[in-house]
Formats: structure tokens, sequence, C-alpha cells
């Protein structure tokens, strides 16, 4: 009944390698990280090429690797493409994240545009909503880090996620956004490559035709067009991801970092290049029933079945892989969450007078106290995958049209847009819990674009000076 | 070496005393015995135990679906199984040990009743979905083509403080 398919010597030795690599590589960049532009957005002057690769490696997260199997299998080919919806939102980001540079050329974070456009009590619930999405994201990540290194190599789950959450904290801390784009180049490059040789090598191994007669005979819901759950998660799988690329400083933080003439062309090229990713995760899943392999948890699916298909040589790639899908993740958000709370929080709310040095001081603080946070949720394996991300689903689908409004239309109603993040994130967590997951970030987005449109529609704002959001530092 | 020794003629001990029996009686844990499992989702993750210090190699599962006369039978290695494509109705699980050539005794069926969301309203989500992509992609396409907003041209504004 043994399941493992690298021995722990190996899983620990891959971790050491990787782990000192990445903490080498981002100390090494992170050089350059001496004041605070360096440190929290590289300068402000990333290119096409590593605006790409970050954007579309910090999208490659363990739920992409995890989470598309577990789709696939629960929901067949509409789950596995909805998983795959979650690249609209990076092509939606595109002229989002031009129009962001061109407003905000000395801005710093997505919640510098919420309190400049629509005033601190909407500021206030957009920060609330941005961290616990934030955290709610680097704890599912924690955890399947945990989880796929002891489903892979038998590592103990507090081991395997106490290493992964320890690396990516010693880089980013050393080397900031520099670290972290720096990192997410060659992780990109790894997961690409890795993506592409276990694709290739699982369809030598398995006959697609006999998958799909084995799933047509024994589970037909899987490849039905109206299996409802699958069509409902299709949509709100997709209003999910617009909600957490729109509002994330995550996203707006590379927005920031990138030169004005690539940043559309990066988010783009991102998108395209993500996409295919979960398609190749989920058809593992897909494939699971056809090849006799009993699913003990459904968190596990795609390690298990690429285990299994492509042996220890195979699994060694797919470790590699999800590694490097963790990392370049779990460093991102650390360094945007970690900006949200120096200059949101901190600068704004408590000493708007303090130095740059101070600043980069409690960045870094930020940094250690967020991974701390971070492990001690992990700690006792809470809940599943799902349940854990999905439950912000509604909150971040309520930013959606406060913000894409709000970056194009200058007459966007302010008490509107407050409200609608408000009853977008109550009606879709009652939605949450009233009909399910699947149907939440849907309401929610739902409610937040009457709420946007009838407020600005009945009681418009007077035309918004958009230089108001050109803030220099003070 | 004494601890060793009687670890040792401890561990024959009890695998004498397992030799010949029959494959242990298995119970679910998961949701319980005797209740009846919702799964309004069309899939299910089912977990099962068998008697403690009892040898057991596999397990035989038995599926039995709303409506259908043929069960179909299939044999895993973990006590944990998670099924999905679900039809409506009430699906029956029913779970066995073995060990060698010797099948234990069928646990007690698990009933998983799948009631899946009215088509009425996974109809007028899925439109509501449509048009609100629709809305939002019209709002960036026709936002970004008309926002000809010159860049940087006045100098940046103080800071609020």
């Amino acid at each position: 009944m043994d399941r493992l398919v690298l021995s722990p010597q190996v899983g620990w030795g891959l971790l050491v390698v990787f782990g000192v690599g990445w903490v080498a590589l981002g100390v090494y960049w992170g050089r350059k990280a001496s004041d605070l532009d360096g440190f929290m957005l590289a300068g402000r002057q990333v290119g096409l090429a590593l605006g790409a690769a970050t954007a579309m490696a910090t999208w490659v997260t363990s739920n992409t690797v995890m989470l598309a199997p577990k789709f696939a299998v629960q929901m067949g080919i509409w789950g596995m493409l909805a998983y795959s919806t979650a690249a609209f939102g990076l092509f939606l980001f595109a002229p989002l994240a031009y129009r962001i540079r061109r407003l905000m050329p000395h801005g710093y974070t997505s919640g510098d545009f919420i309190r400049l456009r629509y005033g601190r009590p909407a500021w206030v619930v957009f920060l609330a909503i941005s961290l616990f999405y934030s955290m709610a994201w680097l704890v599912s990540m924690g955890m399947a880090g945990g989880i796929v290194l002891e489903a892979l190599a038998g590592i103990d789950y507090v081991f395997g996620m106490s290493v992964i959450l320890l690396v990516c904290v010693i880089y980013t801390l050393f080397g900031g956004l520099y670290a972290v784009i720096g990192t997410d180049f060659v992780q990109s490059v790894i997961i690409l490559i890795g993506v592409v040789a276990v694709g290739a090598i699982v369809l030598t191994r398995i006959d697609v035709g006999t998958i799909y007669s084995e799933v047509a005979e024994t589970q037909p819901a899987l490849l039905s067009i109206a299996m409802p759950v699958a069509l409902l998660s299709l949509f709100n799988n997709m209003f999910f991801g617009f909600g957490e690329v729109f509002h994330n400083n995550v996203w707006w933080s590379r927005a920031f970092a990138m030169r004005e003439d690539v940043s559309h062309r990066a988010f783009l090229l991102a998108g395209f290049l993500w996409l295919p990713i979960p398609v190749a995760a989920g058809f593992l899943g897909l494939a699971s029933g056809s090849l006799g392999i009993n699913i003990p948890d459904p968190d596990m699916v795609g390690p298990l079945v690429a285990g299994h298909v492509l042996g220890p040589a195979g699994a060694v790639l797919v470790f590699i892989v999800v590694f490097c899908s963790l990392a370049s993740s779990i460093d991102s958000l650390l360094a945007a969450t970690s900006d949200l709370l120096t200059e949101d929080v901190y600068r704004k709310l408590i000493d708007p007078s303090a130095s740059e040095a101070r600043l980069r001081l409690l960045g870094s603080r930020f940094i250690v106290g967020l991974g701390v946070a971070t492990w001690l949720l992990c700690l006792p394996r809470l809940g599943d995958l799902i349940s854990v991300l999905f439950f912000a689903g509604p909150l971040v689908a309520s930013t959606i049209w406060p913000i894409a409004a709000g970056i194009y239309w200058p007459r966007v109603s302010r008490p509107a847009a407050l409200a609608a993040m408000l009853a977008g994130s109550a009606i879709g967590l009652f939605a949450y819990f009233s009909y399910g997951w699947f149907t939440a970030s849907l309401i929610s987005a739902a409610v937040s674009v009457l709420t946007v449109g009838l407020g600005t529609l009945l009681r418009p704002d007077p035309a918004f000076d958009w230089q108001n959001l050109n803030e220099a530092r003070p | 070496m004494i601890p060793t020794i009687a670890v040792l003629v401890s561990c024959l001990g009890a695998l004498q005393a397992t030799q010949g029996r029959p494959p242990p009686a298995v119970a679910w844990a998961t949701p319980g015995a005797g209740s009846t499992m919702l799964a309004p989702e069309g899939h299910a993750w089912v977990l099962w135990t068998p008697e403690p210090d009892m040898p057991v190699d596999a397990y035989v599962l038995e599926r039995r679906s709303p409506g259908g006369s043929v069960p179909e039978i299939r044999r895993v290695g973990e006590a944990a199984t998670f099924i999905a494509g679900l039809p409506e109705g009430t699906t029956q699980l029913r779970v066995r040990a073995v060990s060698g050539d010797a099948m234990g005794p069928w646990s007690e069926p698990l009933l998983i009743d799948v009631s899946y969301p009215s088509r009425g309203l996974v109809r007028t989500l899925a439109l509501l979905g449509s048009l609100l992509l629709a809305a939002t992609v019209l709002l960036i396409i026709v936002g970004h083509r008309g926002s000809a907003e010159p860049r940087g041209a006045r100098p940046a504004r103080p800071a609020d403080s």
C-alpha cells in the first residue's frame, strides 16, 4: 500500500539543493535593492521577458498543479476548463496594467489606487479584503507544499511546509522584488520545460481514446455539458480569477515595476504561457480512472497520477516543478503583501513621515511576520485546499467592478463602489454557505456590477480628475 | 538485547494469533456508520477502518448506482477512496477487507445522496455569468480604446498626509 514515488532521501536532497539555490540567487539579485523603490518595485524598469516570466510564474501556483487535477476528477472536462479560465484574468488585466502605469507613475500598491479614487472608507474595506485573501492564498500554498512533499517523497507535512516557507522568506527578505522577479524568471523556465516534458511523456504512455471510453462508461456525468456544478464552476472560477488579479497587489506591484511600454504585452504573454498548464495538469486527473489508480485523498490526485505514470525519474521532475510553482507564488505574495502593510497600513495610517530607511526595515519585518503567521495557520492543516481558497472568492470578486470601472469611468459613484464591495462580499458569502462555493464569486460579482452600475447611473460623482492618482512620495 | 527479544516474541505471537483467521470486518469512518452522506456536487470522499491489529492486503469496494442492476466492483489498496461523476439519486457503497485469498464480511451499506442544484437555478446563474462576462469585457475594451489620457504631462501632486 506504499504510494511514495520518491525516497525521502531524494526528496530532502532536492529540497536542499533547490532551497539553497533560490536563497543564493535571491541574495545575489537582491544586491540592487538598496532603496525603497528597488526593494518594493525592482526599480520600475522591468522589461518584457522578465515581466512576462514573473507574471506567468506567479500565476502557476501549487494550486494550478494540484487543484486543476482535482477539478478534473471532480467535474471532468468542464472542471479542467474551469480552472484554465483563470488565464482570462491575466488577459483582461493587460489593458488595465497599461492604464495603471500611465495614471500612477509613482504608485506603490493597489491600496493607493482605491484610497485616491474612492476615499478612506472604501480603502479600509478593500485592505481588509485584500489582506484576508492574501493570507488565504499563502496558507493554501503552504498547505499544498506540505501535502505534495508528503505525497511524493514521504517528507513529513510540517517539515516540508516549514522548509518551503523558510526558503521563500529568506530570499524575499534579502532581495525584495528584485530577488522575486529574478528567481521567478528561472522558475518559469523550469516550470515550462517541466510541464512540456511531463506532458510529452504522459501522452506517450496513455491512450487518450482509452481514457475517454473509460470515463464515458463509468463516469458519464464527467463528460456531460450539462453537469450543473461544473457549468457553474466555469463562471465562478472565471470571476474569482478576475477578482484575484484585478485587486491583488501581487499584480499591481508588477504593473508598477514594469516599463510602461511592456506592461500590457507582458500580461498578455503571461496569460498565453499559463493557459496550457492547468489543462495538462487536469488531464492527469481525468486519466486516473482508466489507469486504475485509487484516489485516497483528492488533494493528492495530480502527484499520485504523475508518479504512477512517470515513475521515479518523472516524479523528480514533478517535484521540481511543484517546488518552483510554490516558491514563485509564495515569494510574490510575501513581497506584495508586505508592501501593502508597509505602504498602506504603516505609512498611511500610522506614520506618514516615516523615512525610506524606516519603511525598508519595516518591509523586511512584515515579510518575516507574514511567514510566521502563514506557518502557524498551516500547522493544523485545516480543511481541504478548495475550501481554504474559495472562501475568499466572493470577497475578491466584489472588487472587480469598483476597480475596472474606477480605472476607466470618471464619474463612478464613490458610495456605490464602497457598497458594491460590502454587498457583493456579504451576499457572495451567503451564496457560498447556501448554494455552494461554485456560485459564490459569480453572485458576488453580479451584485457588485449592479451596485456600481445603478449607483453611478442614479447618483454619479463629479468627473474625477485623473491627475489625483499621480501622487508623489512626501 | 532483552527488550529486542521481547518485541520479536510479541510480534511472532501476534502473527500466530492472526494466521488462519478471516479478514476483519470493516466499518465506515466517514461519514460514520448508519448515516447517509449528502453529495450535492456529485462526488464523495469516503474512508473506512478495519478492526485494529488485523492483517489486510486490500479492500473490495462495491458501488451500486441508482436504478443500476449490476454493481461496479473494484479493488483498492487504501482505506479511502474518492468517487466522482455520481448520478442524481442514491448510490450505495459496500466494502470488505481482503487478506490473501480470504474475504472479510461486507460492511453496512453507505448511502450517498446526490441532489444537484435545480436546473432553473443553474440556467439563471449561467445566463447571469454570460452577461456579466460580456459586460466586463466590454467595459475594458471600450475603456481601453477611449482612454487617451496624457501620461505624466503634469508634475505629481503632493501626497496626502
